[in-house]
């Protein structure tokens, strides 16, 4: 059965051989030729391959992405709590061997460190500004 | 916001996604992310189902993709092709899943038997192979691959997308040809064998 090519498809295939029609010739007698046009083809097909993703598909990966950030913000606030506690801890220990009145430097090393811990939170919690 | 200026500037102008939406996805702005959402899952569905024992594992492989996507989204320098980008997350993705000790190996199953789903897995796995290869590829050349082969660019186009020059796009697709060379040849050497 005859397939004839139409003329806008002829035009495209001479443009991409810059009119040098000769060379189709070629390709229809190279061995060689036939299999790269093959390889190529295979190629495309595999990176062009779509397949119908859920309707509700976006969604999921809205919520999920939402959901880990909010995850990450927490666990930022954890660590911003974390850090002045530890400082607070070794302030009490460095009271605790100093001596002079030990534990009201203590206990003022901890208030300090939870007043500081307190506004971290706040402000990585606080939400960011508009783009 | 965060500062996108040194993205803008390394996107050239006239590529696809544009140079503001692709700002945009850098900056985490939730509308365009959604959007590069809806526009590349259907292709990159089609990486994830080829490491995937089902459409529901592949929908949950695509969707740690997306979430790694945009927990890294401000490793994407604008320099290359954003899909070619996402193919490698994806890849990144389905290989850390096979690495998973309870992960299934369908081929090893399939080689011993020879019935009609036996052989859909063993081409499954052809696929993710041949795939795979493609993913590998440098860069560079797998984004010349994308442009030229999926977005039907032409070279000069590829050049100008990929801020190089037109010799440069040719010799890639030559280079990058030549090292999927082994992986087609089984591929090809499995589909006639099948005849």
């Amino acid at each position: 059965m005859k397939s004839c090519l139409d003329v806008d498809t002829l035009t495209s295939v001479g443009q991409a051989l810059d009119w040098d029609i000769a060379r189709l010739d070629h390709i229809h007698g190279c061995a060689e030729c036939r299999v790269r046009l093959e390889e190529l083809k295979t190629t495309r097909a595999l990176l062009t391959d779509e397949a119908p993703v859920r309707p509700d598909f976006a969604d999921g990966v809205m919520a999920a992405i939402a959901q880990r950030t909010n995850h990450e913000q927490r666990a930022k606030a954890w660590i911003a709590w974390l850090n002045p506690v530890l400082a607070g801890m070794t302030a009490v220990a460095v009271a605790s061997v100093a001596r002079p009145a030990p534990w009201a430097l203590a206990t003022s090393a901890l208030l300090a460190s939870l007043v500081v811990g307190w506004r971290e939170r706040a402000a990585r919690t606080s939400p960011a500004p508009a783009p | 916001m965060a500062d996108v200026s040194f993205i803008m500037e390394s996107i050239p102008a006239g590529v696809s996604p544009t140079r503001e939406a692709l700002a945009k996805f850098w900056a985490g702005d939730p509308d365009t992310f959604r959007e590069m959402v809806d526009r590349y899952s259907p292709r990159l569905l089609g990486v994830t189902r080829s490491f995937a024992r089902d459409l529901d594992h592949a929908h949950d492989l695509l969707q740690d993709s997306w979430v790694r996507a945009y927990e890294k989204r401000r490793q994407f320098t604008g320099a290359g092709s954003l899909l070619g980008w996402l193919y490698a997350i994806a890849r990144s993705v389905c290989l850390g899943d096979a690495r998973r000790p309870d992960r299934k190996a369908p081929l090893d199953e399939s080689l011993a038997s020879g019935d009609p789903a036996d052989r859909e897995a063993e081409q499954t796995e052809l696929r993710a192979a041949l795939l795979d290869a493609v993913l590998e590829l440098p860069d560079r050349e797998r984004d010349i691959v994308i442009h030229r082969l999926i977005d039907g660019d032409s070279t000069r186009d590829t050049a100008v997308a990929l801020g190089c020059a037109e010799g440069t796009v040719k010799a890639g697709l030559h280079h990058a040809l030549a090292k999927l060379r082994p992986t087609l040849e089984v591929w090809r050497d499995e589909v006639v064998s099948r005849r």
